[in-house]
């Protein structure tokens, strides 16, 4: 009983910070504070999803959540500093109607499932062996709604391409930021992230892991390795890059669609190579989220230098 | 359950929290960026340096204790270099700004 009451006080406390910080978060009018307090709703709700027992949400809540889009919105932030944005003044009306509008849609639409059974969980409990896999949310990701994994690649890939659209990358460092010691920190963190990266994928086969926790691993990896880049700008490969950003959604059609051959069915993979093939396009699909989410910090075209002959691609 | 290494083990993570709440007021409280930075790293590091070792001897699992080294370890290289940034662009800022 006395656990009990423990667990109950540290969930009470866990959802009321993240009700608490997501008010700070909307009712600030200082942007720098916006920003830090949504990194820390990520955090919080990486402990969140733990308690709930959802170490793959909470993995893909600290790596992609807390990390790459803190990450991308502070370099929003860092574009957007010198511009206005009306008086600072404490709104307070436009969240409250948000927050009860949200809170009002996201209770008419969980109301049905209280009480309800526990999901699809034994129907994919047992049909797990017809996959390749043995960790049912990696089952379901790559298997049974593979489908879904393609369009959500298709959706990356989407948005890498709006981003280039915007214009070029700009140059990363403003003056001499980082030093000698934060290179010497990148060296030892960045072969750490590599392994990471591919244990998170190795391991979602057969426990909580998988590509978009990898990808975000690697991309995390990426985005050091471009803050102590010497020139302060993205090396303009930019074919290497489309290679790269698009192969998760490459190699999923490709797959999806070699495998109609053998089973009749897009993305249905046959049984005797299913963990190989779910193991490639894995591979292929945590290559692609790193690169893209890696640009998207960027968050511009990659150019040839200036002042420099370069190939246009 | 009060076998000797969990008496140990509680009383450690016991001295961790403390740590940890101490670093937070300091944090919170501490007048200048400077000494916020201190009390952040290092009352943290050593919070979760000691809530490792105690949760290390409840668990008593080797393979789990590694696993919480090297996450403690992970964290003290980041929190180090990150404050290590957060210091020198503070510095930065001080002397464009004229020494003050």
């Amino acid at each position: 009983m006395g656990i009990d009451a423990a667990a109950l006080l540290l969930d009470v406390t866990l959802a009321a910070t993240v009700v608490a910080l997501g008010w700070r978060c909307v009712i600030t009018a200082d942007r720098f504070e916006t920003v830090a307090v949504f990194i820390g709703i990520s955090l919080v709700m990486a402990i969140a999803w733990t308690r709930l027992e959802a170490p793959d949400l909470a993995l893909a809540e600290a790596a992609l959540g807390a990390g790459l889009n803190g990450a991308l919105l502070l370099a929003a932030w860092a574009e957007t500093r010198g511009i206005e944005d009306g008086p600072a003044e404490r709104r307070i009306a436009g969240p409250a109607l948000l927050a009860a509008t949200t809170m009002a849609v996201a209770g008419a639409g969980l109301a049905p499932l209280v009480g309800a059974e526990a999901g699809l969980a034994a129907e994919i409990a047992a049909r797990l062996d017809q996959t390749g896999v043995s960790y049912p949310v990696t089952a379901v990701l790559v298997d049974f709604r593979a489908l879904d994994t393609l369009l959500e690649l298709c959706v990356l890939l989407a948005a890498l391409a709006a981003t280039w659209q915007l214009g070029a990358a700009r140059p990363l460092l403003r003056g001499k930021l980082y030093g000698p010691v934060f290179v010497a920190y990148v060296r030892i963190a960045l072969p750490l992230l590599v392994v990471l990266a591919a244990a998170l994928l190795w391991r979602g086969a057969t426990s909580p892991g998988g590509a978009f926790q990898a990808g975000a691993t690697l991309a995390a990896a990426g985005v050091l390795l471009l803050l102590v880049n010497p020139a302060g700008r993205v090396p303009a490969l930019s074919w290497a890059y489309r290679i790269c950003a698009s192969l998760g959604v490459l190699a999923f059609l490709g797959l999806g669609t070699g495998v109609t051959a053998v089973t009749g069915r897009f993305l249905d993979w046959p049984l005797s190579h299913a963990g190989a093939l779910v193991l490639v396009a894995e591979t292929a699909a945590t290559v692609a989220i790193a690169t893209t989410l890696a640009l998207l910090v960027v968050g511009g075209r990659p150019v040839a230098q200036r002042g420099r002959v370069g190939k246009r691609h | 359950m009060n076998s000797i290494p969990d008496v140990l083990g509680a009383l450690l993570v016991f001295a961790g929290t403390a740590f940890a709440v101490l670093g937070t007021v300091g944090l919170l409280r501490f007048p200048d960026p400077m000494s916020r930075l201190h009390a952040l790293t290092k009352a943290d590091g050593t919070g979760l340096g000691l809530c490792v070792a105690g949760l290390s001897l409840i668990a008593r699992d080797v393979s789990a204790a590694m696993l919480m080294i090297l996450l403690w370890l992970g964290v003290m290289l980041s929190g180090a270099t990150a404050a290590h940034l957060v210091a020198r662009r503070l510095l930065a800022r001080q002397e464009s700004a004229g020494g003050n």
